[in-house]
């Protein structure tokens, strides 16, 4: 029924123009607002039907410059040392600052060097950037809930969790 | 360094009985025994005086020594510098940008660099050998790099080998340093690190019998007076190289007996206190070498960089000669003022050089030939960045203590950006001239200040603290608290946006007159700027047009307390005053605290504490401290969303709209003017899609500026951002927010059809429901279909 109701549509959509940016057009995907907001995504869910197909996941893309940053981070993060990783990750920030994979990447660093708040922090930054590559969503929410955990938090680390099934 | 610590540390104590002293008291005890006899007193008595008094005096002088020499050789001021440029292929840097970097690096222009620190350009191509350097994380080598440009990016980039680099950083552009007010600015130098030809010339050139001598040189006394009697006035100087540094070191530059006297005494002293080579040390970075407006040129090391902005281990012989011929006279022989003399003066040093046999004729001949290589003298002080300096000065003082930031070396890298940091500048006093002219206004009265960070991250990459950028002052940027005015507004508009369930860019405003009453029975009536009441206006149209009755009635409705709240979580940590006139901008923030604001917008609603700093490494190379990257969210990305959506409109058809006169529509900027009482303060804060800026314009007396923030600020902030290569601000919407068509009129939802319907964002669900009666109209039963479907 829906399919036919679709296949109707396109063509009439397509002969008028502002139909392309119509509200249900546009609005994006079913994923749940970043923070909180249940009946929300709620609303959301009603119209996943019609929205494009959830993007497969996309490998990270970087520029030259920061692909070897992040190279080097790896090796110091090998080597144990978790503060020159940090400042690598950090350069790579600077040439690409909206590149929601490498603030993931600090998210992660900061997780291991043991600042559980400040790895949720930036990990809910990367989620703030990272569009529709739902695999990084959930890989932010898995990390938030592993930092709200290690901090004692286990509301908010259940709550994380929901966040990252959400995006299987 | 290491010895003199040692030297000169351990003594400290026991400094009351120092080597010398023993021998004069023991002279004044015999004195004593002898006081009986009365002849005999009416010579001893005056004898033992004098003894006494030279004894306590020798001892005065001693222990001047030696804590001269410990406070100066320990007190190494940190040494700041800006950031390292990034090269890498697909980075937006022109060759002339890159020049401008080595000129800064001290890097020399040649045909071909065959050594390190030299560069070569062929239009588009420019070849450049690196110094070797030490990074807060490790120490890069000296790399040889071929690059290519095409339109003013970094286009590729290969080694010597013509292997493409991805990322090569360059050293880091020394900015300045941070000594006390009563120390001098140095860097200091090793014995083992100044070239050996140095070592030769001086003791030829000012001290033959250096190695030799006990502090002072009687022949060369005596071959000096001689000398200058034949001449009738003073032409040579029979001072050894201790004497010379213990005149500079601890005595003025006037001269008389009296001081000849006490120099000499303390070269002795000096001499028998500490070795040659400890002598030789202290003589090459104490030495006064030259005058910088109010900073005093003290060794080779800073003589160096002062003159050839360069090491003294890149010197070359005519540098070197002309160095050590200016210790006779630094201002008579100032190469920058007296060139010709300087450069006679120079020769005659090399002259002497060959006569000794250190150089060749060959040498010799070549080095008189070339010329004095003095760079253009700096701006006054020693950094062209007071402000920032002041900034990283204030940073640094909540970790370390004062003496520690102005005497261990400390090497400090920071966020400055020379580059934005001269276009600031520029775009800041070429304008304000320009604005004195065009509004007729007093000239010289305007005063300004702007602040320039990243978005991302809060690291500060320029601040001016005035219009005169070079001289150190009243730093407007961060201690000019004036009233904010308008600025406030977005802030207003974030803590309604952050209630969805009650206000959304479209909810209707009422711009009727309120009268608000304060707490003490006083009644407070807004007006707006224009004199009028714009009735029913959308809260979006009212933040655009910075409708000031509108924004009370939306403040009050909100709270002052949630206002409050979120100015704090902004990063405005002093404590402001809970009055409704604040909704209007009554409160006195710097320029500085205003971009911390700003910043958290422009970063969608994650705050990063504003950074001059990025690491701190100690003098021996060990790592001390990094001032990392933090970040936490203090709003929903959703509600800074709808705000920066807003605060584009306010540069598309708002109070900003006269920024299309400096910026392309396409950049998309986000920003807000502000203007307060009288004209007094004229503000602009906004920004791009990798930059936020804060500009204030106002008079240090306080007294009306003449111009609105559009008049003024935003022209400044419309220079910095055109100078400065900006990124088209994209804002990439949250999940949390939906695009829906709404009917401007009556507020409701509408579609695409409905005529004038306008597409905004609203957090999900907080969207009108009702529709709007033109949806009805359009309704035909394909449409009522459509909508089925896609509502």
């Amino acid at each position: 029924m829906m399919i036919w109701l679709i296949v109707l549509a396109l063509p009439i959509g397509a002969c008028s123009t502002p139909m392309r940016s119509s509200p249900a057009m546009r609005s994006s995907s079913s994923l749940p607002d970043d923070r909180g907001g249940s009946d929300q995504s709620r609303k959301g869910a009603r119209t996943s039907a019609y929205e494009p197909q959830a993007s497969a996941a996309i490998a990270p893309q970087y520029s030259l410059p920061v692909a070897a940053l992040l190279e080097e981070a790896s090796r110091q993060e090998a080597a144990k040392d978790l503060t020159a990783a940090v400042g690598s990750v950090e350069r790579a920030l600077r040439i690409e600052p909206r590149n929601a994979h490498v603030w993931h990447r600090l998210a992660s660093l900061r997780m291991k060097q043991g600042q559980y708040g400040m790895a949720v922090e930036l990990a809910a930054k990367s989620n703030s950037l990272a569009g529709g590559d739902a695999e990084l969503v959930r890989d932010n929410w898995r990390l938030m809930a592993r930092g709200y955990r290690a901090a004692g938090d286990s509301d908010s680390a259940e709550a994380a969790e929901r966040k990252a099934q959400a995006y299987r | 360094m290491a010895t003199f610590r040692k030297n000169t540390r351990k003594p400290r104590k026991p400094a009351r009985n120092g080597k010398k002293a023993p021998a004069k008291r023991s002279r004044t005890k015999r004195g004593r025994r002898r006081t009986g006899r009365s002849r005999l007193s009416r010579f001893v008595v005056p004898l033992v005086l004098v003894a006494a008094i030279t004894g306590v005096y020798l001892l005065y002088l001693d222990h001047k020594v030696r804590t001269g020499f410990q406070g100066n050789r320990h007190a190494v001021p940190a040494q700041v510098y800006g950031r390292p440029l990034e090269l890498y292929p697909g980075a937006k840097i022109s060759p002339g940008q890159l020049e401008a970097e080595f000129q800064r690096l001290g890097y020399r222009k040649v045909t071909y660099p065959k050594r390190p620190a030299a560069w070569s350009r062929n239009r588009d191509r420019i070849i450049v050998r690196t110094r070797p350097f030490t990074f807060w994380d490790g120490q890069a080598s000296g790399r040889y790099l071929d690059l290519d440009f095409r339109g003013g990016v970094l286009n590729s980039m290969v080694d010597g080998k013509g292997r493409p680099q991805a990322l090569v950083r360059l050293e880091t552009p020394k900015v300045g340093s941070i000594y006390a007010a009563h120390n001098e600015d140095r860097v200091p130098v090793d014995l083992d690190e100044v070239p050996e030809i140095l070592i030769g010339m001086l003791i030829s050139i000012e001290d033959r019998a250096f190695y030799s001598h006990h502090g002072v040189d009687l022949k060369a006394i005596l071959r000096a007076v001689w000398a200058n009697l034949k001449a009738g006035g003073v032409v040579q100087g029979g001072s050894t190289m201790t004497q010379q540094l213990a005149k500079n070191l601890y005595l003025t530059r006037k001269k008389s007996l009296w001081r000849k006297l006490n120099e000499a005494a303390m070269a002795l002293i000096i001499e028998r206190r500490f070795s040659k080579d400890e002598i030789l040390t202290a003589y090459l970075n104490e030495i006064y070498l030259g005058q910088d407006g109010s900073r005093a040129i003290h060794g080779f090391g800073l003589a160096s960089h002062f003159y050839f902005n360069r090491p003294l281990d890149e010197l070359d012989l005519p540098k070197l000669a002309l160095l050590v011929g200016i210790i006779r006279g630094p201002s008579l022989y100032d190469p920058r003022i007296h060139p010709e003399r300087a450069g006679k003066r120079r020769n005659l040093v090399l002259d002497v050089l060959h006569r000794q046999g250190i150089v060749t004729a060959e040498q010799k001949n070549r080095a008189a030939k070339a010329p004095l290589g003095v760079v253009k003298r700096g701006k006054k002080g020693g950094s062209g960045y007071p402000a920032f300096l002041d900034l990283v000065r204030r940073q640094m003082r909540r970790d370390y203590r004062p003496e520690d930031l102005t005497s261990e070396g400390l090497r400090i890298f920071t966020t400055l950006d020379p580059e934005i940091q001269q276009q600031t500048e520029t775009a800041l006093s070429e304008r304000l001239r320009k604005l004195e002219k065009r509004h007729r206004l007093p000239v010289g009265k305007l005063e300004a200040a702007a602040v320039v960070a990243r978005s991302e991250g809060g690291e500060v990459l320029a601040v001016v603290g005035g219009r005169r950028a070079g001289y150190a002052g009243f730093n407007r940027a961060l201690d000019a608290r004036r009233p904010i005015g308008s600025l406030i507004k977005p802030v207003v508009y974030l803590a309604a946006l952050m209630l969805p369930d009650r206000y959304n860019l479209v909810t209707k405003l009422s711009d009727d007159p309120i009268r608000v009453g304060g707490k003490d029975g006083s009644v407070w009536s807004p007006r707006n700027f224009d004199h009028k009441n714009h009735g029913e206006v959308p809260l979006h149209l009212a933040l655009a047009k910075s409708y000031n009755v509108a924004t009370v009635r939306l403040g009050m409705d909100v709270g002052l307390k949630r206002v409050l709240d979120l100015l704090g979580h902004l990063g405005i940590d002093r404590p402001v005053q809970a009055i409704p006139a604040l909704l209007l901008g009554a409160v006195s923030l710097s320029p500085l605290e205003v971009a911390q604001i700003y910043q958290t917008f422009a970063a969608g609603g994650f705050r990063s504490p504003l950074r001059a700093i990025r690491e701190v490494q100690a003098a021996d190379g060990s790592k001390l401290q990094r001032y990392p990257l933090t970040v936490s969210q203090v709003a929903p990305a959703g509600s800074v969303y709808l705000l920066n959506r807003n605060l584009q409109e306010v540069v598309r058809s708002g109070t900003a709209k006269g920024l299309s006169a400096f910026l392309s529509d396409q950049l998309n900027v986000a920003g807000k003017t502000g203007t307060t009482n009288d004209l007094k303060d004229s503000w602009f804060a906004g920004f791009s899609g990798n930059r936020v800026a804060v500009v204030w314009i106002g008079r240090d007396d306080n007294k009306p500026a003449g111009l609105t923030g559009a008049q003024g600020a935003l022209r400044i902030w419309g220079d910095i951002m055109r100078r400065t290569d900006p990124v088209p601000l994209d804002l990439p919407r949250p999940e949390s927010v939906e695009a829906v068509w709404v009917d401007p009129m009556s507020g409701l939802r509408a579609d695409a059809r409905c005529e004038g319907a306008q597409e905004f964002p609203f957090i999900r669900g907080s969207a009108p429901d009702t529709d709007a009666s033109c949806v009805a109209e359009a309704n035909d039963p394909l449409s009522t279909l459509f909508k089925r479907i896609f509502k």
